[in-house]
């Protein structure tokens, strides 16, 4: 096993050769080529073929013109559909909206490092105060019909609910009748546990917790905050996208993450996770199909 | 010089920065007063919400002279392709405002596309009967026991 773990790292280190921020917007257009893949919209390809381009003709990464170019593709993109995209599509604009100023500018490290960090703690600043104004996480009610309705949070809802998958798709075909029917005017009551309401008011605070330490610690001049930083990112993210898996969003704070880092060993895990996170991130939602499907039958 | 150094360096630092947070105050004040969905617009409200736009439901009413009828759209879309787009209806869901809606409306009304509220529309004005069409979005609520709906705004009256 060690041995593995060595020539893991040797590679790692290896892919690490300065320029840095040439890595970083290598895998910056690797993201840009495959997120959004599965909603498909013709508006999108001009930038994958860019993307395509500037990955298959290295000489592209880092001319100027080819990240103005990818520049406007995004943000028309984000103009024309913007009441349709989510977060991590704005986030994506605003990534490459900087890696367009990084390779303009002279100092184009700084430049990415720089923003990385506002970038993220802005968002996850945004995120922890959306999850106060809706007023749904505070009573955990969000959580909560989530674990109830949301197939992709199946797992939490047997783990932490004790919910069982028949049970699970009923609710669901309750809301999708009443959805389709259009019924505005007849409430439906949905099948849960007291089990479920209470582990959705622990997560739902745990989740703002976490957000908001992500939050204040890429923002705030507190010192031993601001070095626990990193921590915090990759904590939020193990303990929320191995749950709810979103690589786009998951990818993109890996990158971000991975270029504001001063430590060459906290940058490799960064790289690390972003890597493999293919194999990680779907892996507790495979196990347990597994188990639901093959072993329980 | 110096004003062409401050903007270089205000470019570097602070505009992307500063893109983000305009277009996530622009997103707030949208959902609390324009009736946006909170998973979209750019203001990092995915997961905190449960009115998201594809539970949000569109209701269609045609009020005639006689009585009130009710039409489901995502089944007309179904039936009569052509007559809403996809992305047509899925913005109206995430941003119903009394334009989108009076819009979406009057496309319905035209009679440009064959489609049952156009159709009934027609047979009602045949016979002297004018008739109105009402649209109202509605958003999904829960509290820990009952899935229900609660409107976003009052309704929309249209007539071509």
């Amino acid at each position: 096993m060690m041995p593995l773990i060595k020539q893991w790292n040797a590679w790692l280190t290896n892919l690490m050769q300065p320029p840095i921020y040439l890595l970083v917007l290598r895998l910056t257009t690797i993201l840009l080529l495959l997120h959004g893949i599965d909603h498909w919209v013709w508006t999108m390809l001009p930038e994958k073929v860019l993307a395509l381009a500037m990955l298959v003709y290295s000489p592209l990464i880092r001319n100027r013109w080819s990240w103005l170019g990818m520049s406007l593709c995004l943000v028309v993109n984000n103009l024309w559909h913007w009441s349709r995209l989510v977060n991590h599509e704005y986030l994506y604009t605003y990534w490459v909206l900087v890696c367009a100023i990084a390779v303009w500018s002279r100092t184009p490290k700084q430049v990415l490092r720089w923003n990385a960090r506002w970038l993220i703690g802005l968002c996850f600043l945004f995120a922890t105060l959306w999850k106060f104004l809706g007023g749904e996480y505070l009573d955990g009610s969000f959580l909560h019909l989530t674990f109830l309705l949301d197939s992709r949070l199946a797992m939490g809802a047997v783990l932490f609910g004790g919910l069982d998958l028949a049970t699970l798709a009923d609710n669901r075909q309750i809301f999708e009748t009443m959805q389709a029917s259009a019924a505005v005017l007849d409430p439906q009551q949905l099948a849960t546990t007291p089990r479920m309401a209470v582990a959705s008011v622990v997560l739902s605070y745990w989740t703002i917790l976490i957000e908001g330490l992500v939050s204040a610690s890429f923002l705030l001049p507190i010192r031993w905050l601001y070095q626990k930083r990193d921590w915090l990112l990759f904590l939020f993210v193990l303990t929320t996208y191995t749950v709810i898996p979103v690589l786009g969003f998951g990818a993109l704070l890996m990158v971000m993450g991975f270029i504001q880092s001063k430590s060459n060993s906290v940058a490799r895990l960064y790289l690390g996770l972003l890597i493999s996170m293919p194999l990680w991130m779907p892996l507790p939602q495979g196990l347990f199909w597994v188990i639901q499907n093959i072993i329980l039958g | 010089m110096i004003l062409k150094q401050s903007l270089l360096k205000f470019l570097k630092i602070g505009a992307i920065p500063l893109l983000l947070t305009t277009v996530a105050l622009r997103q707030i004040a949208l959902v609390h007063f324009a009736g946006l969905s909170p998973w979209h617009g750019g203001g990092f409200g995915m997961f905190a919400s449960i009115d998201r736009d594809e539970r949000r439901v569109v209701t269609t009413q045609l009020v005639d002279c006689a009585q009130t009828w009710d039409f489901v759209l995502p089944k007309i879309m179904a039936d009569s392709p052509g007559v809403i787009r996809d992305e047509t209806y899925t913005h109206v869901s995430t941003f119903p405002t009394e334009f989108e809606l009076r819009r979406l409306g009057q496309g319905l009304l035209s009679g440009e596309t064959e489609n049952p509220i156009a159709e009934l529309y027609g047979t009602n004005r045949d016979k002297s009967c004018d008739s109105e069409l009402r649209l109202q979005s509605w958003r999904l609520v829960y509290d820990g026991d009952s899935i229900a709906y609660e409107p976003i705004a009052e309704p929309v009256e249209v007539q071509p």
